[in-house]
């Protein structure tokens, strides 16, 4: 698991790469919760995830309501198959911007 | 009162109130909630809350305190529990008991006690918690329940309501939520899936291993409850999971109705019991019902002006309402009374029985009309309080019932079947000493079945049965007996296999020639059993045979009637009392001897030349008809010789008849039975002994065990080294001497 | 790309039969005959599922959970217990060591196999 940051002067892109679960949430949310603390705008891409469980989506849906919280926005975008799959058997495919093109 | 006498009542009382929670959780867990069932359940832990503070049993206080308060919830329709929830309720009650069982025995609580209540605890809080945010966070316009689950006109809407609460730890024992709902759609086809974040905390505060999320899902599935329930019992403990059937015909809710029991319910109750109506839907209705502004409008009204359940359907649960209420009224008044005062009165009804038999012996001798009078009139009326006395000890065999439910539960979910319990004429009253004796016997009968003859649910599909067996209760009185049921629709018993066994133990010889009832009966032989697999139900070493055994020293009867792939039914012929039997006295030379005389079928002269043309083969001819003979004198080893008049009893039990040679033909005589004594515990043929007015003492014969005798002998052709005729060679001696 | 489940009991036959069916279902299958020779086999690869026999001889069951759960890679891994219906107090042990799956022996291999589809499906 690894998320590579870009910050703009009010938007934080985060990429995420590698499987998202269980057993490395814990990490990531360290990071999630850095990348919260800034305050700003986030973009969080799943092109690089290649597995995602219950644990990893709890974990971007927290990010999610807490960015909504600070009255931020935050974008899922990138659903690669491996991450569409779970979401839409959750029915929250709906969260991710459909409007951008998967590269 | 003293204080050990409270104690002593307070443990009673409590655990008669605990036994009643069970039954009315066990109620709840298969008929739905009821007014009834919840306020037992409310009232008992409420009052060993209340007696238990009396007696500074802090422990029991708090642990009822806060089952007391989610009782109270549900009482009150703000929670309302699922079969987990009752599951945790049974657990309480369990560690109730065991929390009496210390004040009892003046224990202090154990560490795993101590574990069990603050886990209890802890689940009860959490239930708690999962019903208030699955019944009040979703508000009516956005409710997904609502939308999904109302139904248009009452038209099915098949999907079931799934909402789970899963434990907090199940991600970290590896078990993802997922991987649940893709193997749930194998089964069917999932319509919705809402994840519930209420309470998902902010990533700064989380515990990212933790579940924090809850799902309500929306099932279209044939699969049975189980199936479902089945998809989560590796997450259930611990977790809040409902399962809300879907609507299914409204032919089958009418049924539904018509075939509960009677209970006053409340509507509301009776159409969630039958699935007409989901409780979500129930605590949707009552929101609006609150909410209406001009006055309640009947519930029923409601229903079914907002579509919820067709006219029809309300009109079923209304009539039946009216019917239980009626009936409910009708509650008798009791006053409870300690067994141990009881018992006393019916010893001394039992010496007033014997004392009056001796006045009536006095009397006869004085030959004076008055005296014989006034004795045959108090004769009469200590017959009608001895009648009275054995009447206020009659309970219903319910209270032996009642345990089964449980027992078949935990014991059909431990052994994966599935098995309904089929209970009839609890209300049938037999000797409360009776009742506490037979409730070995019949748990081991019901584990048997469980475990022997109820087939897993596969096996029955396949065999073309409903998957799910049944075993069924039923006790009835025929002629002074109490007849008791226990009868499955399992695989019933493979002759074969036991004839296997029979031989492999060497209980019989390969060329054996037994007709079918023996092969039956081989299950009672000592030592024997058929499971293939031994498991830690029904085979920790007692067998069947142990059960007979129980049974026959109660003065009672076992039949065993089996088809192979359709079920076993065993039957119990049983005395209702063990105190007092109506005998019939016969004497050789100067003992008497007292035969049941419900046993007795008729008495007929043994005329001298029958006498001497039949000895040696001990068997009369009773009018064309063979007739096995016993003779007391050789029995029991009288000395002297047979007077030339001898009398024959004839006795009948089983469907085998047997005549008693006997020299002397007394009447009729009420026996108050004793103890045997260890001296003649051992001797054949002697169940009892009476003391009669005179004072001294007779035997009473067990019958059944003579008539045995005979039976064995006969059916043991293939075993020549087995005992001979009883008295048959003896007799032949006795031919000689005259 | 198949699903790797890990066997461990000290019957061969018994691995063999369950091997095959999980085989037959589409999973891939490791075995090891104890907890010894199963942690052995943790050396890194990934497990989706472990499937374990309580009474073992040189390590048990539960013992080998205890320490497959002290190794990060294998902390999450999901276990299925496999108990007799009289291994009430063995079950106590693996609770708390994590295990909340429990099938029952003996056991048909369709069950088995429904237990672990619940877990991972294939």
């Amino acid at each position: 698991m690894e998320i590579n940051v870009t910050k703009s002067h009010d938007h934080v892109v985060a990429r995420l790469r590698g499987p998202l679960e269980i057993s490395n949430v814990g990490l990531a949310r360290e990071r999630f919760v850095q990348i919260l603390e800034s305050g700003k705008d986030i973009t969080l891409d799943f092109a690089g995830i290649t597995e995602i469980d219950t644990a990893g989506i709890q974990m971007v849906l927290a990010v999610h309501a807490d960015s909504l919280r600070q009255g931020k926005f935050c974008r899922f975008v990138h659903p690669v198959p491996e991450v569409m799959e779970p979401f839409r058997l959750l029915r929250l495919d709906g969260l991710f911007d459909q409007s951008i093109a998967t590269t | 009162m003293t204080m050990e006498s409270a104690k002593i009542a307070f443990v009673q009382e409590a655990r008669e109130l605990l036994g009643e929670m069970e039954n009315a959780l066990l109620r709840m867990e298969s008929d739905g909630l009821d007014d009834e069932s919840i306020h037992a359940v409310f009232r008992a832990a409420h009052t060993i809350k209340g007696s238990s503070g009396l007696f500074g049993q802090d422990e029991i206080v708090s642990f009822t305190h806060v089952l007391e308060t989610i009782l109270d919830e549900i009482r009150s329709g703000k929670f309302v529990p699922d079969s987990s929830t009752i599951s945790l309720f049974l657990e309480c009650g369990d560690h109730l008991g065991s929390l009496v069982g210390n004040f009892e025995q003046n224990l202090s609580l154990s560490a795993e006690q101590a574990q069990d209540g603050s886990s209890l605890v802890q689940k009860l809080q959490g239930a708690r918690r999962n019903a208030e945010r699955s019944l009040v966070v979703p508000t009516p316009p956005e409710s997904p329940v609502e939308e999904i689950t109302r139904p248009v006109d009452g038209v099915a809407n098949d999907a079931w309501h799934i909402s789970l609460r899963l434990a907090t730890d199940v991600l970290k024992s590896g078990m993802d939520p997922l991987s649940f709902f893709r193997y749930m759609a194998t089964l069917g086809r999932i319509v919705q899936i809402d994840v519930i974040d209420d309470l998902l905390p902010p990533p700064a505060k989380m515990d990212p291993e933790n579940l924090y999320l809850g799902f309500e899902i929306q099932f279209i599935s044939e699969a049975t409850r189980k199936d479902i329930e089945g998809v989560f019992e590796f997450v259930a403990e611990g977790s809040t999971i409902r399962i809300l059937p879907p609507h299914s015909k409204i032919e089958t809710y009418l049924d539904l109705i018509r075939s509960l029991p009677e209970s006053p319910n409340r509507l509301g109750e009776i159409l969630l019991s039958c699935g007409a109506l989901t409780d979500s839907e129930l605590a949707l209705v009552l929101r609006m019902q609150e909410n209406t502004a001009t006055g309640k409008p009947p519930l029923g009204e409601m229903l079914v002006k907002e579509h919820f359940v067709p006219p029809v359907v309300v009109a079923a649960a209304l009539q039946k309402q009216k019917v239980s209420r009626e009936k409910t009224i009708q509650e008798s008044r009791s006053v409870k009374v300690d067994v141990a005062k009881l018992d006393h009165l019916i010893d001394l009804v039992g010496e007033l029985v014997i004392a009056a038999a001796g006045a009536k012996i006095a009397a006869d001798r004085e030959k004076s009309a008055p005296v014989e009078e006034a004795v045959g009139m108090v004769s009469k009326l200590v017959e009608e309080i001895r009648d009275a006395a054995l009447g206020v000890r009659m309970v219903p065999i319910g209270e032996v019932f009642q345990r089964f439910p449980r027992l078949v539960r935990d014991l059909s979910m431990e052994l994966g079947k599935r098995v309904e319990l089929d209970i009839q004429g609890a209300e049938t009253e037999l000797d409360k000493s009776m009742v506490e004796r037979l409730a070995e016997p019949l748990t081991h009968m019901v584990r048997n079945s469980l475990d022997h003859g109820m087939e897993l649910e596969s096996t029955r599909l396949a065999a073309g049965k409903p998957a799910q067996g049944t075993i069924r209760f039923n006790a009835y009185h025929d002629t002074g007996s109490i007849v008791i049921e226990v009868a499955d629709d399992g695989a019933g018993i493979h002759r074969q296999r036991v004839l296997e066994r029979a031989i492999e133990r060497g209980i019989v010889p390969h060329n054996h020639n037994l007709s079918d009832r023996e092969i039956l009966n081989l299950i009672f032989e000592p030592g024997f059993s058929t499971s293939q697999t031994v498991t830690n139900l029904s085979g920790r070493g007692v067998g069947m045979d142990v059960v007979k055994r129980s049974i026959e020293s109660l003065r009672g009867e076992i039949e065993i009637e089996s088809e192979e792939g359709v079920g076993t039914e065993i039957r119990l012929r049983m005395p209702l009392t063990l105190a007092i039997i109506d005998g019939f006295m016969v004497a050789v030379e100067d003992r008497s001897f007292v035969v049941p005389l419900d046993l007795v079928i008729e008495c007929a002269d043994l005329p001298r030349e029958v006498a001497i043309r039949e000895q040696g083969r001990g068997i009369a001819n009773l009018r064309g008809e063979p007739l096995p003979l016993v003779r007391l004198r050789e029995l029991f080893h009288i000395p002297g010789q047979a007077p030339a008049r001898e009398n024959i009893v004839v006795v009948e039990y089983g469907g085998k008849r047997l005549g008693l040679v006997v020299e002397g033909l007394l009447g009729e005589f009420q026996a108050v039975i004793k103890p045997l004594s260890r001296l003649f515990s051992k001797v054949p043929g002697v169940g009892g002994s009476t003391i009669l007015g005179t004072g001294e003492i007779a035997l009473i014969l067990d019958v059944p065990a003579l008539v045995q005798r005979i039976e064995r002998v006969e059916t043991t052709r293939w075993a020549p080294t087995s005992a001979s005729l009883p008295g048959a060679s003896e007799t032949k001696a006795l031919s000689h001497a005259t | 790309m198949a699903k790797t489940i890990l066997i461990i009991d000290d019957s061969a036959s018994f691995r063999q039969v369950v091997a095959m069916a999980l085989k037959g279902a589409g999973y891939d299958v490791v075995e090891a005959s104890d907890g010894k020779d199963a942690l052995s086999k943790l050396d890194g690869r990934k497990f989706h599922l472990i499937i374990s026999d309580v009474n073992m001889p040189n390590l048990d069951g539960i013992g080998f959970v205890k320490a497959a759960k002290e190794i990060p890679a294998y902390k999450f891994t999901p276990v299925i217990m496999l108990t007799t219906v009289s291994g009430d107090d063995k079950k106590a042990e693996g609770k708390a060591a994590g295990v909340r799956a429990w099938v029952v022996k003996p056991f048909q291999p369709p069950v088995l196999l429904d237990a672990v589809s619940k877990l991972i499906l294939a």
